[in-house]
């Protein structure tokens, strides 16, 4: 009976051209996400005035290596307009006597930096311009500190600092504890794994319109009430399944792909999730236009409180328990290896169906 | 022109017949209205979290190195410290919302000193989310200033040790200016505060995209809801020769007016959030209506079926904003991304109304009206497919 139902409703849900247009978009979705994934960040732009002052020069050089898309401009005014329109998003003014006040000492307000009011990345941002140059300007600082003391072995000082330059180790040693992407490339990752499942949650409910107009139609009234709610599942479950392959194929075009293990019991309970979800769902709609009302509210609130983007459980930790209650959030967590997420999504999708049944029952006896 | 008059007729009926279009956008706007709120109540406190387990010292150097990190502008402004022991790494990293965990040997200061430089770890939760790679980029920084500093001293005392002069006295004297130099780095930079686009800054846009999003949702909504045609309804059009072009212009024009109407509780919600004296959300708003009319037009000529369309246009939408830097900074955007967004109606309409406020729009409107037409022009034809397709 089941593979009967399930041959049935496959046929009913890919003969139709919505629904196949729809896994040609999401197919279609994990290649622009995966390329959008891929390749080198643009970096955040950042404009420079242009100097006669090699040390800036060299600064500015520098700066090009690092997280900032550097634009240099001739003009100030050119400069600031362009930060107004939101082409750069940072602009950097040198002292046209930067090296000869840094020589001195005289450091103070000696570089200009125009930016949005509140960009709490500007400090850092900073950080970075001072990195370099410092590592510019230690030369400079290091002949006049010499010269100021009397010692004639400048030339030797500068040979030692380049060796040390060179030589000394980093501070820092990274490991990354999970890894979507490959460390070399600087672009933070579009959440393959995130969009997709949430978009796996939408199809799912989105058969519910398919279930729903059988219902009206009266294709169930022929069967028992335990058979309605096998079919039921099915009608959900079938395309479901299918949608998660595409989400394991866009996982695999992506080479997020991790353990077997961690992605066949995370995708298990995804599938196990969903369908249930929605089981419950169509047990507390009325008809199938309701569906279309829910489905953008159920996609806000799936990407807003799944740790798609941002986790928002981090800022306001009982979020969590509401987060947790969408199929999405225990399988992002699930397939970092989190197994507490797996058992407490396991517990949340036996808890959907019975909700289902109990209120596909409670519908039974008040028609009875 | 008659078909046109039908369009904004039925839609304005509909606008005030259909109770659950009401209720739908009513609770929308109040979600992101909220979300609004939430997000300029805590613009301020919101901050990456990063957790520091300090070795077992002597107490005055470790207050000291927590002085030092905390009194950094970049961990001021961007950072929240959290100190805590190196047993519950996988607990912080897992389930306490630190975006990494930075364990400083016992040793780490001795070396730095003599130039051993034992590594600190940095564990990070994810080497590809936004706040991992602005950690990396930050402690990169660091490292480099502090090896930069130490390779000055080393080289400073070397030069003195091979001369006459006093090698304490001179090693003292080179530490003192460096560190005067990093600890005085603030001081170097003057800042001066430039607002873009008459006070749009990147979380008024995140805020009125979120809008937007809305409002894309909206009109695709719409086109679905409202626009239920069958074979039937185009085999009367085409019986009173209505052209694609015809049917692709009254859709965009019933769904702008549609989307005008729904301006309305989306100003409100700026008025009690703050936003709207900034004259650029407003123009935000303007432009997004048109620009998401035509993508809705477009949409609907594609789809037949509400659900699929409004699906397809969330899905759609929120691709949109991601890649006007919506949800994240475009800074992490791949070039190529970065160039095809412009050419997306969300970024485009941002684009366009920086543009306006900066006085220097001319380019961009042509722009934006040429997107406007080439998503007019490809429902014009999908509409004349369908139109044919009912004749025969």
């Amino acid at each position: 009976m089941i593979f009967k139902w399930s041959k049935a409703y496959f046929k009913r849900y890919f003969m139709r051209p919505s629904m196949l247009i729809l896994l040609a978009v999401m197919l279609a979705l994990s290649f622009v996400f995966t390329f959008l994934s891929k390749g080198e960040a643009s970096g955040f732009p950042c404009g420079v005035l242009s100097s006669q002052d090699e040390n800036v020069n060299n600064i500015i050089a520098s700066l090009e290596g690092t997280l900032l898309n550097v634009n240099i401009y001739d003009d100030e005014e050119e400069m600031l307009s362009a930060l107004k329109r939101g082409e750069i998003r940072y602009a950097y003014a040198f002292d046209d006597e930067f090296s000869a006040k840094y020589e001195k000492g005289e450091r103070r307000n000696t570089i200009i930096r125009f930016s949005n009011p509140d960009d709490v990345f500007a400090s850092l941002i900073d950080e970075i311009v001072f990195s370099k140059v410092l590592s510019v300007c230690s030369e400079m600082s290091i002949e006049s500190f010499l010269s100021e003391k009397g010692v004639s072995t400048i030339n030797e000082a500068l040979v030692y600092f380049d060796s040390y330059n060179n030589t000394l180790g980093d501070v820092f040693e990274y490991e990354i504890l999970s890894q979507d992407k490959k460390p070399s490339e600087a672009s933070a990752a579009f959440p393959v794994r995130g969009v997709m499942s949430v978009l796996v949650m939408a199809v799912s409910l989105f058969t519910l319109k398919t279930l729903l107009t059988d219902e009206e139609r009266g294709l169930f009234k022929r069967l028992s009430d335990g058979r309605k709610n096998i079919v039921r599942l099915i009608a959900i479950f079938v395309p479901t399944c299918v949608f998660i392959l595409a989400l394991l194929l866009a996982l695999i075009i992506n080479g997020t792909f991790t353990a077997l293990y961690i992605e066949v019991l995370s995708i298990l309970l995804l599938l196990i999730s969903c369908t249930s979800c929605a089981y419950f769902i169509s047990s507390l709609m009325k008809n199938a236009d309701s569906v279309a009302l829910i489905l953008p509210a159920s996609l806000l609130f799936s990407l807003a409180l799944c740790p798609v983007f941002f986790d928002v459980s981090s800022l306001f930790s009982p979020m969590k328990y509401v987060s947790a209650l969408l199929p999405p959030y225990c399988y992002i967590y699930a397939s970092g290896g989190d197994m507490t997420s797996l058992l407490y999504g396991l517990g949340i999708s036996i808890l959907y169906f019975l909700g289902g049944k109990i209120v596909y029952s409670l519908q039974g006896t008040k028609r009875g | 022109m008659a078909l046109l008059k039908t369009e904004i007729k039925k839609t304005l009926k509909a606008v005030f017949r259909f109770l659950k279009m009401a209720v739908l956008m009513i609770a929308l706007t109040a979600l992101l209205a909220a979300g609004a709120f939430v997000m300029l109540d805590t613009e301020e406190d919101v901050k990456i979290r990063i957790a520091v387990t300090l070795p077992e010292i002597d107490e005055s150097i470790g207050g000291l190195l927590i002085t030092s990190l905390e009194g950094m502008d970049s961990v001021k402004d961007a950072l929240e410290i959290v100190y805590a022991d190196e047993s519950e790494d996988e607990k912080l990293l897992k389930q306490g919302g630190v975006s990494a965990h930075i364990v400083v040997p016992d040793n780490f200061l001795n070396s730095v000193l003599n130039g051993q430089n034992v590594s600190a770890q940095v564990r990070l939760k994810n080497g590809s989310s936004i706040e991992c790679m602005l950690i990396k980029t930050g402690f990169e920084s660091a490292s480099e200033i502090l090896k930069a500093s130490q390779s000055g001293v080393f080289a400073i005392y070397d030069a003195a040790k091979s001369g006459t002069e006093s090698d304490k006295e001179i090693l003292d004297d080179a530490n003192a200016m460096f560190l005067e130099l990093v600890f005085t780095r603030g001081t170097m930079f003057k800042v001066k505060k430039v607002s873009m686009t008459g006070n749009l800054s990147v979380t008024d846009f995140v805020v009125s995209a979120s809008f937007v999003l809305l409002l894309a949702l909206l009109s695709v909504s719409y086109i679905g809801m409202f626009g239920r045609e069958n074979k039937d309804f185009y085999k009367r059009l085409s019986a009173f020769s209505v052209s694609g072009i015809e049917l692709a212009f009254s859709k965009f024009v019933s769904c702008a007016c549609l989307l005008l109407i729904c301006t309305i509780p989306v100003v409100l919600t700026l008025v009690l959030t703050g936003l709207i004296y900034k004259a650029s959300v407003a123009f935000l708003l303007i432009f997004a209506v048109f620009s998401c009319s035509a993508f809705a037009a477009l949409l609907g000529a594609l789809t037949e079926n509400k659900t699929v369309a409004v699906l397809l246009g969330f899905l759609l939408a929120v691709v949109f904003l991601f890649m006007a830097g919506g949800i994240m900074p475009e800074a992490f955007l791949p070039s190529w991304a970065l160039r095809a967004s412009g050419c997306l109606p969300i970024a485009s309409s941002l684009t366009l109304t920086r543009s306006i406020v900066s006085y220097s729009g001319e380019y961009q409107v042509l722009k934006e009206i040429i997107l406007t037409l080439v998503m007019l022009t490809l429902a014009s034809v999908c509409y004349s497919f369908k139109l044919r397709r009912g004749k025969l």
